[in-house]
């Protein structure tokens, strides 16, 4: 997928910014106003009306640090520059803390190239004291009406606790990444507990699904000629290595192997650690056929922990064996190489290009996908329940 | 959704259209082939990630300007965003003496140059350039399809392609009927895979000639494996056309002779002819622009809903448009029908000589360089509105957009002060550039008095999705590979389509209306504002 990740120059860029320390939200949604207002007419110019806010959707990020806050906002920065959307950023500075409100406003118009305009409005909030816990009560008149709001919780989200339950009372889609967790297993398992219990409410999102996709598009590639579909009946071995190390990188792995899993209906029989890199798990296919699948973990580090680094799957059907390996470069990140053998002929190699994805190209390809991805969630269940038995 | 494999009921004969399995072309057969296809179901939540079966594509005229500028750069997108099978070869074949190696360098600095996304990734450039092959072929010669016959079947071997091959005419009209007949000594248009042939528009340059391609090609492939191309039709923003319309309850209770004045089709660019003054000179505009690319625009802006979007309905419901559309008789042309050409001036601040001045123009040329139309749609929907197209060359700006004009309300509740800057309700599709739609309506102004004024309210494509929308041809080549014809012309529209044309041609030929000039910069003759003015309406500057 081609990023879709714009950068406009300065000069194409008119902004307005207004910054307030111990605030209260009133004077936040006065300011917000009365910035929007200001950037609206003089874009106007002549036209005697302002352009209309072509909003399509509000972002909410929650980060726990100051540069975790800069970090994100730099993302939506990024992402903002071609999508308008209303972002408020919010630092929760702690309960314990003496309870105040900082602001900062900034409100982008960008000129497109025939001129019509854009805009961008970013909010950054550092809550501090008990109202940390209470998200909802100053995001929500923030928001825009009749738009989509998407939850981005950079970091581990407090899956147990009342703040992110309250935040998720306004949101119409939680975004994570599960390759940046804390405790990598624990939380992961409690983030597919809790879209398997709101999943019918709220739709949930995983940068690192998107970090994903180009196993998944390639994978699914190699059984789209019509004389390969019926191998998707006959796996009979899938091994897959991922980046990092230990039971934490097998997660990444997880999820992939739950994306076939709950794609061709396997059911997981049982799985256990062999070692502290590799796990084996067995699955029976609908026709009663037994799967291997085996997760390493590959020690790499260039990359997020979880990330594929290498796939291979066996198959037969009506005589026809195929082996399809997909590896990463040995030292490079930014593409791996597909071999495909078919029948005992000659190797069909095809390089694959992975361009680095920053967090605003993730965000963008999650937030592209439907508000409730069936197949993400699928998986997400699938891999729950390997990761579950693996302990 | 776990458990049971969905069986699907559709035939493997999918990818077999003349007689597949019949093995009477070299190429080698599939391994196996089940008989029934079950789905790929990895590939569900994989929405906009369309994967075709691996296959060859041939492209003649492998060295042109075509190929350089739009079809390479395509292919190597597609590439680069993992969107062509694992086996996927091209193989260039075009008159010039090069092999394989020079039409790789040839094909990694053309890239380079005309991708869409820069900078161009040179390491992926290069990965693509392995998968290219050249042939030397001279159209003529049997003998050098002898040898591309036997490079495809040990290429089909290597690369487990299935037999399946595309054909890309990248070259001028007049070849197709000698490369089809070529392709068809040689086997090479039916085997055990698919064998597809694009050609490019124009499709003739009058009925008779459009009829005279369509048999030729169609004695050699079925009409369901040619592919008809007029990357028009492969851009989101026309395909939005049909979203917008049909995918929305509030806009079809207008869209007619009901609420509907009269509706607007403009296709103008700032260009002259370029280089391309000795065709543009045998087309004009009308053969050139009108025929195809503003026509489809009136099909897709006034057809019926289709049951689908699918191939088949999509297209019937264009062609019963064309067919709806008044013939022009030659009285009819000459009232209802502007042709001019630019005369020197300033375009986007740059001074720039008039047509006859151009190379390779004649100099007492006639050739139109800007055609305005009138015509009615005579069906139930649209019987009275009249649709006016204007197509031109050496106009202020680049800028394709369907305007459709709304009567005014039948009473003036605020009175005919109020609501004198108050112009008609309008919805504007524009196409290019900057995609989008705008809607046209009365607000209040926001003073003392009650005034009303028009505002605008804007939806720009590009701002509201998150996705890179693809190169039309990315978009259609892989729909070729997939079999799905639905953004292609079929032979009925071709044929209806110049069957209104030809009557415009043939008095226009005969100097009725008289040619007409304008300033290179403006948007066009008097005589087009005059078309408008006699029907109470006039253009709109986009």
């Amino acid at each position: 997928m081609a990023s879709s990740v714009a950068r406009l120059h300065s000069d194409r860029v008119r902004e307005r910014r207004w910054t307030g320390k111990g605030v209260t939200l009133g004077e936040v949604l006065s300011h917000l106003a009365e910035l929007h207002h200001d950037i609206s007419h003089t874009e106007a110019e002549d036209q005697g009306h302002p352009h209309p806010r072509n909003s399509v959707m509000n972002l909410v990020v929650c980060v726990g640090s100051q540069a975790r806050a800069e970090e994100t906002q730099e993302v939506v920065e990024r992402m903002a520059a071609s999508h308008p959307l209303r972002a408020v950023v919010i630092r929760r500075a702690g309960e314990k803390e003496r309870p105040t409100l900082d602001a900062e406003i900034v409100t982008e118009a960008h000129q497109l190239v025939r001129g019509e305009t854009i805009q961008r409005e970013q909010i950054y909030l550092s809550v501090s004291g008990a109202a940390a816990d209470h998200l909802a009560s100053f995001v929500e008149p923030l928001l825009v009406a009749d738009v989509p709001t998407y939850l981005w919780w950079a970091g581990t989200p407090p899956l147990g606790e009342r703040g992110l339950r309250d935040a998720l009372a306004i949101c119409d889609v939680l975004i994570v990444d599960s390759a940046g967790f804390e405790k990598p297993v624990t939380a992961f398992l409690e983030f597919a507990g809790l879209a398997d219990r709101l999943g019918g409410r709220i739709g949930f999102a995983d940068l690192h699904w998107s970090r994903q996709r180009p196993w998944r598009e390639s994978l699914s590639q190699f059984f789209s000629p019509s004389e390969r579909r019926g191998l998707l009946r006959g796996i009979e071995r899938f091994d897959i290595d991922c980046a990092g190390e230990g039971q934490a990188a097998w997660v990444g792995g997880s999820l992939l192997t739950g994306w076939i899993a709950g794609a061709l209906g396997w059911r997981l029989l049982r799985a256990a650690a062999v070692t502290d890199e590799h796990a084996d798990a067995i699955y029976q296919a609908p026709g009663g056929a037994l799967i291997p699948v085996a997760l390493r973990s590959s020690g790499r580090t260039t990359l997020p922990r979880g990330t594929a680094t290498r796939l291979r799957l066996e198959a037969e059907s009506g005589g026809l064996r195929c082996l399809d390996t997909i590896e990463l470069h040995p030292e490079r990140d930014d593409h791996a190489h597909m071999t495909i053998e078919l029948a005992g002929q000659p190797a069909i190699r095809q390089r694959l290009a992975l361009p680095p994805q920053d967090e605003s190209e993730l965000l963008v390809q999650a937030l592209a996908v439907a508000r409730r991805d069936r197949v993400f969630m699928r998986s997400l269940s699938a891999a729950a329940e390997l990761q579950d038995a693996l302990g | 959704m776990k458990g049971k494999t969905r069986p699907r009921t559709k035939k493997v004969a999918a990818g077999a259209e003349p007689d597949g399995g019949r093995g009477d072309g070299q190429l080698i057969a599939p391994v196996s082939r089940p008989e029934e296809l079950p789905e790929n179901r990895l590939a569900a939540g994989l929405s906009e990630y369309r994967s075709a079966a691996p296959a060859l594509m041939v492209i003649f005229g492998a060295t042109g300007d075509l190929s350089h500028r739009k079809l390479l750069p395509a292919l190597y997108n597609l590439h680069r965003n993992r969107l062509l099978p694992a086996g996927f070869t091209l193989v260039g074949a075009a008159i010039d003496k090069l092999d394989s190696n020079a039409f790789r360098k040839l094909a990694i600095d053309t890239i380079a140059e005309h991708s869409r996304t820069q900078p161009a990734d040179k390491e992926a450039i290069k990965d693509f350039a392995k998968d290219l092959e050249y042939l030397p072929v001279d159209f003529a010669k049997a003998d050098d399809f002898k040898a591309l016959a036997k490079r495809l079947a040990e290429l089909d071997k290597a690369r487990h392609t299935g037999g399946n091959v595309v054909f890309y005419c990248a070259t001028p009209p007049p070849t197709y009927g000698m490369i089809a007949n070529q392709l068809k000594s040689q086997g090479l248009n039916r085997g055990a895979g698919y064998r597809r042939i694009i050609v490019e528009k124009p499709f003739g340059t009058d009925l008779r000639s459009a009829r005279e391609l369509g048999q030729t090609l169609r004695s050699v492939f079925p009409e369901e494996s040619l592919y008809r191309i007029d990357h028009y039709l492969g851009k989101e923003t026309v395909q939005n056309i049909l979203a917008f319309r049909f995918a929305n309850a509030i806009f079809e209770p207008v869209w007619n002779c009901q609420l509907v004045d009269h509706v607007q089709i403009t296709v103008a660019e700032p260009l002259g002819v370029e280089n391309r003054g000795a065709y543009y000179d045998r087309a004009g505009a009308l053969r050139d622009i009108v025929q195809n690319h503003a026509l489809q625009l009136l099909t897709l802006v006034a057809m019926e809903p289709p049951v689908a979007f699918e191939s088949m309905a999509v297209r019937d419901e264009k062609v019963k448009v064309l067919r709806a559309v008044r013939p022009l008789s030659s009285e009819d042309v000459r009232t209802q029908t502007v042709r001019a050409q630019y005369e020197k001036g300033w375009v986007l601040g740059e001074e720039v000589a008039g047509y006859r001045d151009e190379n390779n123009v004649a100099r007492d040329s006639e050739t139109e360089t800007y055609a305005a139309i009138r015509l009615q749609v005579d069906n139930w929907r649209w019987a009275g509105v009249p649709f006016y197209l204007r197509a031109g060359k050496r106009l202020p700006k680049q800028v394709t957009e369907i305007r459709v004009q709304f009567k005014r309300p039948p009473h003036l509740t605020f009175g005919r002060e109020a609501s004198r800057e108050l112009e008609p309700n309008a919805i504007v599709l524009r196409i290019q550039p900057e995609e989008g739609i705008s809607l046209r309506f009365g607000a209040k102004v926001p003073t003392a008095g009650l005034v009303i004024r028009s505002v605008n309210m804007d939806f720009l494509y590009t701002t509201s999705f998150l996705d890179d929308a693809p190169d039309a041809y990315e978009r259609l080549l892989v729909d070729c590979m997939l079999g799905d014809p639905t953004l292609f012309t079929r032979s009925d529209e071709v044929e209806t389509a110049w069957s209104l044309i030809d009557p415009i041609e043939e008095s226009w030929r005969a100097h009725e209306p008289p040619l007409q000039t304008y300033a290179a910069g403006s948007w066009g003759p008097l005589a087009s504002d005059l078309l408008l003015a006699n029907d109470g309406c006039e253009w709109h500057r986009p």
